[in-house]
């Protein structure tokens, strides 16, 4: 009996084995037919080896890149329980000439998703051909070292390989391509939906010829837009088959500018596009699509505001009711009869902002599995991995809770639908995920609201929504005016303000200055500090208990597990204190001071309470360097007291793009530098400084009062954006600002 | 995070934890012990009560015939002795195509086996610079649960090929009360255990006999603090005590005697076994190499022009996999491929060097990070190879892989290293040379006078040395595009305050001699004007300001060079004006290093000379009080002003 057994095994591997060599085979032979398609294309963009002469100079030059992305389907159309699968395919193709040893090392060592349908050739100045063999790659361990240039638009996978392409130098053409395809099976749905795709298509070489070419079976619909300069789909109906085969072409574009403040989809010629099925032509679905064979290349107010409703109603309401009745329970409980909607808002707001933060600790428990302290720790102390300011709820279920809060309160609101600024305007939105939801509740006083971060205020607005419009919209009536634009408000520079107070003292060898910093942080200008300043059971256990979020351990009723959880915490907490007061002296350390000593932080305020907005903390330390001996004089370095600038350099001053920035803010400092006893300060009058433009303002004064050195200094970034003409207004209040730093005064004997 | 996935994660995670095992409660006794060792080792979380090692060989059959492979027990016992809560316990195993790692376990007190505890995983340990390697690493991690927590683990490590057991490191990152390290030496097997570094240790050796008639050699280490990983120190075998083992021969089955490495002979012979079997075809090369040599009429300028060429077209694109590790890549397949490693790439300079009619040689050796030379032979001495060029008498050493350096220059790395030249069936020991920290010369002098506030002035730096095929090497590899900006960034120390024009450079392509930039400078913001003082900070480059090493770093520093920058500023003292105060001067000469700092009046200018050098490189831990006091020294002078009142 044993024997068989051995034999049956030994069969069924030998012919696993030869199945597998020839599954192999096959794969080879169609790869090397795709090969054979696409290098023996008769595109002539793909035999040009010439560069024009302006572009000599170039590191390389993409003489042409083409994207073919293929949208088809497989199986019957018979009823909907038919077995239907659908698919994409996307070959990107780029014929790159190499003109400097630094474009060679770019690309002799190649990397490229572990698929056998893709391929290199190498042409040499002499027109000489050499197709890579890629038996030679090997697997790429860290995936974090692959150069962007090698990912896909489209797909994503973790497996890549890489090879050492041989005898390439200044001169060659590296012609390369690679073919990935991925798999829906949808046997039971009417209507499906593509990924988004939004991509800019500038490269970091300036390219002479981009081409798209979308090839589309003809039970699917497109939606697509061209923004900043890109291509317009020509010609709109050619026909192959049971296909439509749509193209673009985009001739001598620029190669991409490394710059400060820039939202590349505003800015560089951009595609979004998203592709759907329909199972029958017209029937019901949720999408704003046009016809059958024809790219829709914009939607209306109307089309939006209908898909847009669509997509909300479908939206899964299981979270919605399941939190929705705590929420609306919560706030009876809290506020009883209230009618005032900015009381009830700020009640539901907090309680689902404290939602945000309370099952980080239930859901990173099982990260190690068998080391549940070890997650809750890390839970606890990496800010990064898991600290609130990285957990926001989806905008979807907060306008969902919010709405269903309202409706039981009996608050007259209207959904509010806006495209996030770094995507676009609201009038070029083409896909169906493009908007991020909200609400707009009525009344005398009308106000947004947006999902929360964990430590947002219901006044501050999410960054990514001002100044955007938003269609307006009351999903469930049917009468009436459908909808309304209404733009966002752009929160002040005097919004998001930080205030700092600092004391500064010398020692008698007037060698280190001793800091009292008192910080106080409003509006978006808290964000960074959610991190670096508040530890998350500080008052995550308040707000739990506060708002009955106590989460289902799922430990629960093993008490050494439990235990195990709790000293967990204890010992997280222990190094998140000690943590806080690291980071803070790394901050200042970046900030341009050199930390003697760190002696102690404390926070006044968390800034998570309407009554108390600000983040408030203060903190003292002594700093090395700041004061230098100059014969008989000292030298202080004054200007360095604020903490080091934004500097403007040369090769930033030409300005490719427009500014984008994410907020309005402000830094106000607020100094006093005791003057040691004998000495007098001269050389102040340069503290003073005045830049104040349209963009922003860079202002400082410097007086003496008594024994004190008052100084005062005040920058403002007054706009969120600015055309790029307007950047040399900006610079005049930057450069001012590092000025400012490099002012030293002097200490003289009185 | 949805909430989708949180819920599905309560689901998941059940029955896993059903299943992990418990580790029992720490003793009172461990956690005494814990808190005793704490005050040994204060700042260490865990120390190592035990680590016992042991090694046995034997005689094994492959394919090939017959081969000694070595076996390794090891088992590390851990105690936690540190922290309210918990720390992961990590560390890995190296291991390669010519070894295995396997039997990993894990055992609480009295030995007993923790079964689905801990994590243990293989990855690829991708070295910086290697394209890819057979080096893997075993990893294993398991919790600690607070100060008492014993937790011992034990793995097997098989060597295939004994040719690559090489030694034997004590250290661990976290401190051990004793590491013992036994050796049972089969009859059969010829083998010399060598404690190096050991003085200042309590390193015992003992001998014994098994029972079989083997020789059992012991190490008993007691007492190792923590190996701490340091930035710039030197190579472990320099400092770190450890067992090199020189094997001689072994005796197999049928009573036939195999050498090993008895000599150093035989080493070579191993190696030119490796060089023989390179199928070398010169007439591939030899078109592109007599090309190269045409128009040359001495005998340097053609040496230059294929060594050049080398350096220029071929890059350095490592696989270090099995035996490609040892074995040179034949000139033909380099040359097409245009890439290989440090052995394709002295070889294939060789061999167009033979072509163009000269004496050049294979050469073996290791890089300064290696403290071995060849008194006791191993594959552990050499990591490098390099071509050695036999002229007039005179060795040259020719290396390929360091872009740009001029002929007859060696790279600081493989400066006086013991190296091993091909001389046919024999061989030949040398020594590279060694150059003085003048070598890598940096010079600046700028003439300054006050414009406007700023000073404004002509200058021109010089490099030599390694900072020459630096930035020689640095701008052939930017993108043209942004090449001009470059070089301004590296003259103006991307710094906004000093602007720069007119730049002039010497030949880049010409790696000969120094480079040199002459430009026209503008530094803003180093005056401070009162009323009847100007204030003036003439250095701006301020070199080693910050360079203190602090009281707990345990290793000599180690630079990449020697280093030596001579600084000579002049500024003209504005009509009007005269000097009322010179920062003082620093004069601190050691034979390791020196800064000399000083200000002058000469007529009308004052003159600023500094003189930095790092004289050999390195600076070791006996130095760094003097040298902490040293650049507070300097500190203090690059802080101090240069004082004009208005007369």
């Amino acid at each position: 009996m044993k024997k068989c057994a051995f034999l049956f095994v030994a069969l069924l591997i030998s012919f696993s084995a030869i199945a597998q060599s020839r599954s192999e085979q096959k794969a080879d032979a169609e790869a090397k037919k795709i090969r054979d398609e696409v290098f023996g294309s008769s595109d002539k963009d793909f035999a040009v080896t010439a560069v024009p002469e302006n572009l000599k100079k170039e590191s390389a030059v993409i003489i042409c890149q083409k994207l073919t992305q293929v949208f088809d389907k497989e199986g019957a159309d018979i009823g909907i329980s038919s077995n239907k699968s659908l698919s994409t395919t996307e070959t990107i193709r780029k014929r790159i000439k190499l003109q400097d040893k630094s474009a060679v090392e770019t690309f002799s060592e190649f990397y490229f998703k572990n698929t056998k349908d893709i391929g290199i050739l190498i042409e040499k100045p002499d027109g000489r051909k050499t197709e890579i063999n890629l038996k030679e790659a090997v697997e790429v361990s860290d995936n974090t070292l692959i150069p962007s240039i090698y990912r896909s638009y489209y797909a994503f996978s973790f497996k890549y390989k890489k090879i050492a392409i041989p005898d390439l130098q200044p001169g060659d053409i590296i012609d390369y391509f690679y073919r990935v395809t991925e798999t829906y099976y949808i046997p039971t749905v009417t209507q499906f939906a593509f990924n988004d795709v939004i991509v800019s298509l500038a490269n970091s070489y300036p390219t002479l010829k981009q081409k798209i070419e979308f090839k589309v079976e003809k039970q699917f619909y497109i939606n697509i837009k061209s923004l900043n300069g890109a291509p317009t789909l020509t010609p709109e109906n050619q026909k192959e088959g049971n296909y439509s085969i749509y193209t673009m072409v985009l001739e001598n574009q620029d190669k991409q500018h490394d710059e400060r403040w820039v939202y590349p989809y505003r800015s560089t010629p951009t595609i979004k596009y998203q592709v759907f099925f329909l199972r029958s032509e017209g029937s019901k679905t949720n999408y704003a699509v046009g016809e059958r064979g024809k790219p829709k290349t914009s939607i209306t107010p109307d089309e939006a505001v209908e898909q847009i409703t669509n997509i909300y109603e479908d939206a899964s309401s299981y979270i919605v009711s399941a939190y929705g009745y705590t929420v609306s329970k919560y706030v009876t409980e809290q506020l009883g009869k209230e009618t005032d909607p900015a009381k009830i808002a700020y009640a539901a707001y907090s309680y689902l902002r404290a939602l945000i933060s309370a099952p980080v600790l239930v859901e990173t428990y099982p990260g190690y599995l068998d080391q549940p302290y070890e997650t809750v720790k890390e839970a606890l102390t990496n800010a990064d991995l898991y600290g609130p300011n990285n957990e926001t709820i989806s905008d979807e279920i907060f306008t969902k809770m919010m709405a269903s809060v309202f409706k039981k309160k009996k608050i007259e609101f209207r959904v509010a639908f806006a495209v996030p600024r770094h995507i676009g305007n609201l009038e070029d939105a083409i896909l169906a995920n493009e908007f991020m939801w909200g609400i707009h509740v009525e009344g005398p006083k009308p106000f947004f609201l947006f999902a929360p971060s964990s430590g947002t205020l219901p006044g501050e607005l999410d960054a990514r929504m001002q100044g955007v419009d938003a269609y307006l919209i009351n999903p469930k009536s049917k009468t009436g005016k459908k909808y309304e634009i209404k733009k966002v408000p752009v929160s002040t520079h005097e919004n998001n303000a930080t205030v700092e107070k600092l004391a500064v003292t010398f020692d008698e060898g007037m060698e280190l200055a001793t800091f009292n910093r008192n910080v106080t942080v409003k509006g978006l200008n808290k964000d960074p500090y959610y991190n670096s300043t508040i530890i998350v059971n500080d008052y995550l256990d308040s707000e739990i208990a506060k708002y009955d979020l106590k989460p289902r351990y799922i430990y629960k009723g093993k008490k050494d597990k439990m235990a195990i959880i709790d000293a967990g915490v204890k010992s997280a907490r222990e190094e998140a204190v000690k943590n806080r007061k690291d980071s803070q002296k790394a901050e200042l350390e970046d900030n341009g001071f050199e930390i003697g000593t760190y002696d102690s932080f404390d926070l006044v305020s968390d800034g998570r309470e309407k009554a108390k907005p600000e983040i408030k903390f203060t903190e003292k330390f002594t700093v090395k360097n700041l004061i230098k001996k100059a014969g008989p004089t000292y030298i202080l370095d004054a200007g360095k007291i604020i903490g080091e600038q934004l500097e403007v350099k040369e090769d930033e001053l030409k300005r490719h793009y427009d500014i984008y920035m994410g907020n309005t803010r402000s830094f106000n400092y607020e100094i006093a530098v005791t003057i040691p006893e004998g000495y007098k300060v001269e050389g102040i009058d340069k503290l003073n400084k005045d830049v104040d433009n349209a963009t922003g303002f860079f202002k400082s004064t410097a007086k003496v009062e008594g024994n004190q050195l008052i100084i005062t200094a005040s920058k403002a970034y007054k706009t969120i954006y600015e055309k790029k003409e307007n950047w040399p207004e900006m610079v005049k209040f930057l450069d001012e600002a590092y000025k400012f730093t490099q002012v030293k005064v002097v200490l003289k004997k009185a | 995070m949805t909430y989708k996935s949180m819920i599905w994660c309560f689901i998941a995670l059940l029955p896993f934890i059903a299943n992990s095992q418990v580790r029992p409660k720490a003793t009172p006794e461990d956690v005494q012990l814990a808190k005793d060792l704490l005050k040994k080792y204060p700042t260490d979380d865990v120390a190592s009560l035990k680590k016992t090692t042991s090694f046995t060989f034997a005689l094994e059959k492959n394919k090939s015939g017959e081969y000694v492979s070595v076996r390794q027990k090891e088992k590390d016992e851990i105690l936690q002795i540190k922290g309210s809560g918990y720390v992961t316990y990590g560390n890995s195993i190296g291991f390669d195509s010519t070894s295995s790692v396997s039997g990993v376990k894990f055992f609480a007190r009295k030995d007993r086996e923790l079964k689905t505890f801990g994590s243990i995983k293989s990855a690829s340990y991708e070295e910086n610079g290697i394209f890819h390697s057979d080096a893997k690493i075993f990893q294993v991690a398991f919790p600690m649960d607070g100060p008492g927590c014993y937790t011992a683990f034990e793995f097997e490590k098989k060597y295939n090929e004994i040719k690559y057991f090489t030694s034997y490191y004590f250290h661990e990152y976290y401190p051990a009360e004793l590491v013992s390290v036994s050796y049972e030496i089969p009859k059969w097997l010829d083998i010399d255990l060598i404690l190096k570094n050991g003085e200042g240790y309590d390193i015992k050796r003992t001998e014994t006999k098994s029972k079989e008639g083997n020789t059992i050699i012991t190490f008993n280490a007691s007492k190792l603090k923590a190996n701490k990983q340091e930035s710039n120190a030197p190579g472990a075998s320099y400092y770190l005590p450890h067992i090199f083992v020189h094997l001689k021969s072994y005796t197999d089955k049928a009573g036939k005697k195999h050498d090993l490495f008895p000599t150093t002979a035989n080493l070579y012979a191993w190696y030119r076994s490796l060089t023989k079997a390179i199928d070398n075809d010169p007439s591939k090369i030899r078109a592109t190499t007599e090309g190269l040599i045409k128009d040359k009429k001495t005998n340097e300028e053609k040496i230059e022009s294929i060594f050049y060429w080398v350096q220029d077209n071929i890059r350095y694109i490592a696989f270090e996999n099995g035996i490609a590790g040892f074995k040179p890549d034949a000139c033909q397949r380099v040359y097409s491929k245009k890439f290989g490693d440090c052995k394709g790439m002295a070889n294939l300079l060789k061999e167009m060097l033979v072509i163009a009619g000269f004496d050049a040689r294979l050469t073996w050796l290791g890089t300064r990070s290696i403290a071995y030379d060849y008194t006791i032979p191993s594959v552990a001495i050499d990591n490098h190879m390099i071509c050695t060029l036999m002229m007039d008498g005179k060795k040259y050493f020719l290396d390929t892989t360091e872009k740009f350096i001029s002929f007859g220059d060696v790279a600081h790395r493989i400066q006086n290293r013991p190296v091993m030249i091909e001389d046919g069936d024999n061989f030949q020991l040398a020594t590279t040379p060694e150059f003085p920290k003048e070598r890598n010369k940096r010079e600046t002098t700028i003439k300054f006078e006050i414009k406007n506030d700023k000073l404004v002035g002509k200058a021109r730096e010089s490099y030599d040395g390694e900072g020459k095929t630096y930035i020689l090497h640095a701008y052939s590899m930017i993108r043209s595009d942004v090449k001009e900006d470059a070089i301004k960034k590296l003259i103006n120390r991307d710094n906004k305050n000093i602007s720069v024009s007119n730049i002039k450079t010497t030949d880049f392509e010409d790696r000969r001699g120094t480079i040199s930039f002459d430009y026209d400078i503008a530094v803003d913001n180093q005056l401070t004007d009162l009323e009847k003082e100007k204030y003036i900070t003439i250095d701006f480059d301020q070199e080693f300001k910050n360079f203190t090493f602090d009281s707990t770093r345990t290793k000599d520093y180690e630079y990449d060079h020697n280093y030596y920058s001579v600084k000579k500023i002049e500024l003209t003292i504005p009509a009007g004006f005269k000097v009322t105060h010179l920062p003082e001067a620093v004069e601190k000469v050691t034979p390791n290093y020196s800064f000399k700092l000083q200000y002058k009046v000469e007529g009308n200018k004052v003159v600023y000379s500094k003189i930095l050098s790092i004289d050999k490189a390195i600076i070791p831990k006996a130095d760094f009080t003097e040298w902490n006091e040293a650049i507070k020294k300097v500190r203090k002078a690059y802080g101090d002003q240069l004082i004009l009142t208005k007369i």
